[in-house]
């Protein structure tokens, strides 16, 4: 029997119930994706400037990842569906 | 050779007869991997399947399917459950970029082709999709370069690379053509 889906978010309601610990979006380093789109993608999905996008962009490059936005598990779980819309890679997790 | 033009909404994109029919036939292989591993929806209930939730869950054996829809979470459980409601729109948001892209290329002869600022977007979607397929195909990392060039001139993966690497350019003057 198959199961109506809920936000993974729902499935830990105990952890919601914790003093909130922010949730990161994390974007991966990858040896296909140009340095040009990384940085487009994310001056386009977060609204940044050019410069912090490059920074970004350059953290992946030079140190293998980036933490990229930080919110609640919602908001990070729909920036993770959005960069791997644009084909980053991205996953998120909880601080601490 | 590609030639890139800024309009007022978006760009001008000229691809010779060969480069056209390259563009095709990558957007057409990719997209057949994309249409034989569509997100199962066996034994859902109407409603799941109108918001798109599938019974996927795990990570795609494919590499390539792999790459194009990664796990959201180290944690196996959770990520199972986000991809069982992500990965349908995702999959359907690829499928249709490519398709948009195949369906403004004609069947022969070369490529005039104005795009507007979201057709743009589809295009750097699509070919940076097109772009990890290959790059798993060619087991693409930061030393392929030197490997490549190793490669006799015949080598069938030799081809693969250049387009790859053509790819990769076209990406690249897209976004600069309207980041200008």
């Amino acid at each position: 029997m198959v199961q109506v889906s809920t936000s993974p978010a729902e499935l830990m309601p105990d952890v919601e119930l914790l003093p909130q610990s922010p949730w990161i979006t994390i974007v991966w380093n990858d040896p296909v994706n140009l340095m040009s789109y990384v940085t487009h993608v994310l001056m386009l999905i977060f609204g940044y400037s050019r410069e912090r996008a490059t920074v970004l962009m350059l953290q992946v490059h030079n140190e293998g990842k980036a933490v990229v936005s930080s919110g609640s598990r919602e908001e990070m779980e729909r920036d993770v569906e959005r960069l791997h819309a644009y084909g980053l890679w991205a996953t998120l997790e909880q601080v601490g | 050779m590609a030639t890139f033009a800024k309009t007022p909404n978006g760009l001008r994109l000229n691809l010779d007869e060969a480069e056209t029919a390259i563009l095709r036939q990558m957007a057409t292989e990719v997209l057949g991997i994309l249409s034989e591993a569509g997100p199962t929806e066996d034994g859902l209930d109407p409603l799941a399947r109108l918001v798109e939730i599938s019974t996927s869950d795990e990570l795609p054996t494919d590499p390539i399917l792999a790459r194009l829809f990664p796990n959201a979470y180290e944690d196996d459980a959770w990520a199972s459950e986000f991809r069982r409601y992500t990965e349908a729109p995702l999959h359907r948001a690829k499928q249709e970029a490519i398709t948009h892209v195949l369906d403004s290329l004609p069947q022969s002869g070369e490529s005039d082709i104005a795009l507007d600022l979201p057709a743009v977007d589809e295009w750097l979607r699509a070919i940076n999709d097109i772009r990890l397929a290959l790059g798993v195909v060619l087991d693409v990392d930061e030393n392929s370069e030197e490997r490549f060039a190793q490669l006799e001139d015949t080598h069938p993966l030799l081809f693969t690379f250049q387009v790859f690497n053509w790819l990769g350019w076209v990406l690249e003057n897209l976004l600069a053509t309207v980041t200008e």
